[in-house]
Order: structure tokens, then sequence, then C-alpha cells
């Protein structure tokens, strides 16, 4: 498990991709967002969003989140077991 | 240079198509998320199915593809992608004039089978839809491959 001071040092602002989120509540929180190119069926091109947080604020699945003025919704959860978790973004 | 009438046939539905998506010839080039929805035209196979000699020899031929009706939505998938299955049935199947593509094939066009095609995982956006596979039968003279007969 990580703790308090490696999970700040994980997000830091100053890492590449750094951003804030903004959950349904209206709290933000840190994470880093990547949306590296994908592809569906080999036919149609695109982007799959994923952003990494803390998992004891992640929002749950279902839950909306505004990343970079985009609102997406929370299709999944890929927790590390150490503190951390990768949630699928699908926009909205 | 004039076209094949396997090209020719393909052109024709490419015009038909074009008044319900725009549309694509892939692979050639991934279709962007944010075009949808398009239609995609893939696996084009041209089969040689009956030869008549002598002479330039009169060809029959057995022209097939599918056609992938592409959407991208969060909610009302189902009914969108629907919707666009009809549209692209209506454009090649309603008249006689669409299912023979004006006098290029003959009997004409058939949709032989259809499969959902779906992928909620890898983009930003649900993407897929109906892809149907159509059939065509054409004839032409080896002589003059680019005039349906």
């Amino acid at each position: 498990m990580w703790d308090a001071a490696d999970l700040s040092a994980l997000i830091d602002p100053d890492l590449p991709g750094y951003a804030l989120g903004t959950k349904a509540d209206l709290s933000q929180i840190g994470g880093l967002f990547r949306a590296p190119y994908a592809e569906s069926f080999g036919l149609v091109s695109g982007n799959d969003p994923v952003f990494t947080c803390l998992l004891a604020t992640a929002p749950a699945n279902g839950a909306g989140i505004t990343i970079n003025s985009i609102a997406y919704t929370v299709t999944g959860h890929k927790p590390d077991q150490r503190g951390m978790v990768v949630i699928d973004l699908e926009k909205q | 240079m004039s076209q094949h009438v396997a090209s020719q046939i393909i052109a024709a539905v490419e015009t038909r198509l074009a008044a319900v998506a725009s549309v694509h010839i892939v692979p050639l080039f991934a279709v962007p998320l944010e075009n949808l929805p398009a239609i995609l035209i893939e696996d084009i196979e041209d089969e040689t199915t009956q030869a008549l000699g002598p002479g330039p020899v009169q060809e029959i031929h057995r022209l097939s593809f599918e056609i992938f009706g592409c959407i991208a939505a969060v909610s009302g998938f189902q009914t969108t992608a629907g919707t666009l299955r009809t549209d692209i049935e209506k454009a090649l199947l309603a008249a006689t004039n669409d299912v023979r593509l004006d006098g290029l094939c003959r009997p004409g066009l058939s949709r032989i089978s259809a499969v959902f095609r779906h992928d909620a995982e890898s983009l930003q956006k649900p993407v897929g839809g109906w892809s149907m596979k159509f059939v065509c039968t054409y004839q032409l003279k080896t002589d003059a491959p680019d005039i349906a007969i």
C-alpha cells in the first residue's frame, strides 16, 4: 500500500497529463488523464480516455466527471490494490 | 480509362448511400469517431462463377460486400443503429432501379445477412451498428470488362 506521500507524488501536478477532474458534487480530484489512440473493429479511430487517481476519492461507476471541460461518465474501475485506480471514461 | 463493372457497381452503391450518411471504403483509412454516423463498405469480393466460351468469353460474376452502418451513441444505441439500417436498405432495395443499380447488375442486389456489431470498451463512446452483406450478379465479356451485359 502506498502512503499519503507516495500517492501525492504519483499524481504530482508537474507530471504530464495532470488534470483536475470535477465530480458531480463539484468537488475536485487531481489525477493523470490519458487518451491514447484506439480503434474499434479496425475501422473506426478515436481515443480511449482514462483517468488515474486516488481510489478513496474516485467517482463511482456511472458517475459523471468533467476533465479539461469535457464531460465523461465513468464506465470502469481498475484498482491497482495500492490505493490508486485507473477509471475508464466514456464521453457524454 | 473506363471503370470495371465491379467498380461501377460499388460507385453506384456509394452514390445511393451518400444520401443517407457519409460513405467510406475501408480499411484504406480508419474513419474518425467524430465522423460517425457513417456507412463503411468493406470486404468487397468479386467471384467469377461461370465462364462461357468461345471468343471473348462471357462471364457471370458474383460481387459481394459488407455495408456497415456505424454509429456512436451513449444512449438510444439500438434504436439509432436500427434506423440507419432501415435507411440503408431503403436506399438500395426500395425500387427496381435501385436494386439493379440502373442495369449494372441482374437480377440485382440482395441483402443476404446482417450482424449487429458493438464495441463499448475501446473508444470514447460505444460504437457499432448493423453490418449487412449484400450480393449481386453481373455479366460482362472479357474483351470489355467495363461494360455490363
